[in-house]
């Protein structure tokens, strides 16, 4: 059942890319996006060895990729990105992991740092009061029912249209227009459910995050302009997902697939990449759940959007309309989605497994709604805490991605490391003396999330925009952030 | 009880020794509960699970999977666990705490299969498990 791969050959591609030989029994090659400095964070094989396992699941087109921010997950690498034909591929809830559609979102304003600092920490205490965080929140001020939450598993964001928590707008920049349509709620087990009732509308814990930031630079004029950025404004920045409900989606599936898969004798390198082919039964089971998982994770970070627009409009007695409060882009981390590739030559429907990793579509792109259609994709990039986050376009490069960019600076550190590091200090009072507020409902998740913990998100941005898979728009400093 | 965290980049692993591989699954729920926070207190409830796998790995994350439901959804604190049968393909276990206040402390999204293998060695056994937090 476990064939561990080893003594696998690594060479340069260039300055941004390396390969992974094939060797039996991977089927195709692995390409890693990873300059000379990510290079060297590589040295532990177990990265390798993920990226080359998913090089060995059946229908995979073209390379197993993975982005600059690349690190040891689990089954998939972190950063990890992979095609599987829909003819003959498959599709593994490991590739896509238990947060579903964990993803993040960029909200603009028209207020200036300016107008904002002196008052920053209030607004922060406010924000911590209104959004709930850390381990097991739940929601606050407002209940679903299961039937209210089905439709949120149907619907996604266009249930919170339809609650008055958000606008068209809001939906045009989601991806999918925020509902992915092949939504079955009722591939989701009572189970699911019963962990997603009390958490819509929550942050969650561990490297989910609210951040309040100031775009401190500014790349491109002409394209910062479509996405409505200037310098010195405040931006706000929600990162989130399906919550337990998601978590519960990938344990009944990967179990499933497991059983099946060893029943049929298929073997697989790493359990956790358990899969089914995703024309049969099962696989199109699993698909359905994860698209209602996904819509889960699109509503909830709607929803905390809905609540920073209030708490903004009570601070600055103005409303969140007058305060130009607009949602710039919305992008999914974790996810499979069904898309239309161009590989060799060949336009082939594939399932795209993104772990880890955000889409970046192209200039020209139709997915893309009108106003971004020059310019590609917004691609927002998170760093750590005390340094900055980026904001990119997707680059007519990303199609050798097959549209796919990196996700974050990507972890450096385990989090016992981490903690070690942080003994003796203080967090809080170090992102202070950056100019970083924070508020954390645990001082371990701050610990284990300290910057030093990350890649220079500098480096892995000079990487996928040098590999021509983005373009840099503009580059964000933290000033606030509530982590959960 | 005897389990070690060992560094894993993006999650949390641990590793557990045991003399036997019902002490394995005894000592490896309470490992999970002391990384959640979620260990200790009285003995006030008592709870039955029977688990079903492909054989022992499975059992053993699907049994960690039980746990994570219980102390996530209800809220219960681990005090004690017992395993009175464990075969190849099911088990069953006897799951001993009482109802906290609150959610865990820290919150485990899920047990992975990732790299996971029972191993028995020198008249006990070990195994070394990966949650995604």
């Amino acid at each position: 059942m476990y064939r561990a791969l080893e003594n696998l050959s690594v060479r340069r591609l260039d300055k941004y890319r390396l390969e992974i030989r094939r060797q039996p029994p991977m089927l195709t090659c692995g390409v890693i996006y990873a300059n000379a400095r990510i290079e060297k964070d590589l040295k532990d094989g177990n990265v390798l060895r993920q990226v080359a396992n998913v090089a060995c699941l059946p229908g995979i087109i073209g390379p197993s990729l993975a982005m600059p921010d690349i690190h040891w997950g689990y089954g998939f690498p972190i950063g990890g990105v992979a095609a599987f034909s829909l003819d003959g591929g498959i599709i593994s809830p490991g590739g896509v992991g238990y947060d579903i559609n964990c993803g993040i979102r960029c909200i603009t304003t028209r207020i200036s740092m300016r107008e904002l600092h002196p008052g920053v920490e209030d607004l922060l205490a406010l924000l911590y009061s209104t959004i709930p965080s850390g381990v097991g929140s739940s929601t606050r001020g407002f209940r679903v029912g299961k039937r209210d939450l089905l439709d949120v598993l149907a619907n996604g964001s266009r249930w919170a249209l339809k609650q008055g928590l958000a606008d068209r707008e809001d939906l045009e920049a989601h991806e999918d227009g925020g509902c992915m349509e092949d939504a079955d709620p009722e591939a989701v087990s009572e189970r699911a459910i019963e962990r997603g009732l009390p958490q819509l509308g929550t942050l969650g814990s561990g490297n989910h995050f609210l951040e309040i930031d100031v775009v401190e630079e500014i790349f491109d004029e002409d394209t910062a302009r479509i996405f409505g950025l200037f310098e010195g404004q405040t931006v706000v920045l929600i990162h989130s997902g399906s919550r337990g409900l998601g978590h519960q989606v990938c344990d009944d599936y990967v179990h499933a697939m497991l059983s099946a898969g060893i029943r049929s004798g298929i073997e697989l390198p790493d359990r956790q990449l358990a899969c089914a082919p995703i024309s049969g039964s099962q696989g199109k089971a699993y698909f359905g759940a994860m698209a209602a998982a996904a819509n889960f994770a699109f509503a909830n970070r709607q929803i905390m959007t809905h609540l920073v627009r209030q708490t903004f409009e009570r601070y600055f007695s103005s409303s969140w309309e007058r305060l130009g409060m607009r949602l710039l882009y919305d992008c999914c981390h974790n996810i499979a989605k069904k898309e239309t590739i161009t590989w060799e030559g060949r336009r082939i429907q594939a399932c795209i497994h993104r772990k880890g990793a955000t889409r970046a579509l192209g200039p020209g792109d139709r997915r893309l709604p009108e106003r971004f259609r020059k310019t590609g994709q917004p691609v927002l990039v998170p760093g750590d805490m005390g340094r900055s986050s980026y904001i990119l376009a997707g680059a007519p490069g990303a199609k050798e991605t097959f549209s796919s960019a990196c996700h974050g600076a990507g972890r450096l550190l385990s989090r016992q490391q981490a903690k070690k590091l942080g003994r003796g200090r203080s967090i809080l009072d170090e992102l202070k003396g950056r100019g970083v507020h924070a508020m954390a409902a645990s001082r371990g998740t701050l610990a284990e999330e300290a910057p030093d913990a990350y890649k220079d998100v500098a480096e892995v941005v000079s990487t996928i925009t040098g590999a021509g898979i983005c373009r840099a728009v503009a580059r964000l400093k933290p000033l606030a952030m509530v982590k959960g | 009880m005897a389990y070690s965290l060992i560094e894993h980049t993006a999650d949390t692993g641990f590793r557990v020794t045991a003399g036997s591989v019902q002490g394995l699954f005894a000592d490896a729920g309470m490992a999970l509960a002391g990384i959640a926070g979620a260990s200790g207190g009285r003995e006030t409830v008592r709870t039955e699970v029977t688990v079903e796998g492909i054989d022992q790995a499975d059992l053993l994350v699907r049994w960690l999977q039980e746990l994570l439901y219980l102390m996530e959804v209800r809220r219960l604190r681990i005090s004690r666990l017992e395993i009175p049968e464990l075969g190849d393909t099911r088990m069953t276990a006897v799951v001993k705490g009482e109802y906290g206040s609150g959610p865990p402390a820290r919150e485990i999204k899920g047990v992975t299969y990732h790299g996971l293998e029972i191993r028995r060695a020198g008249g006990g056994c070990e195994a070394v498990i990966i949650v995604d937090v």
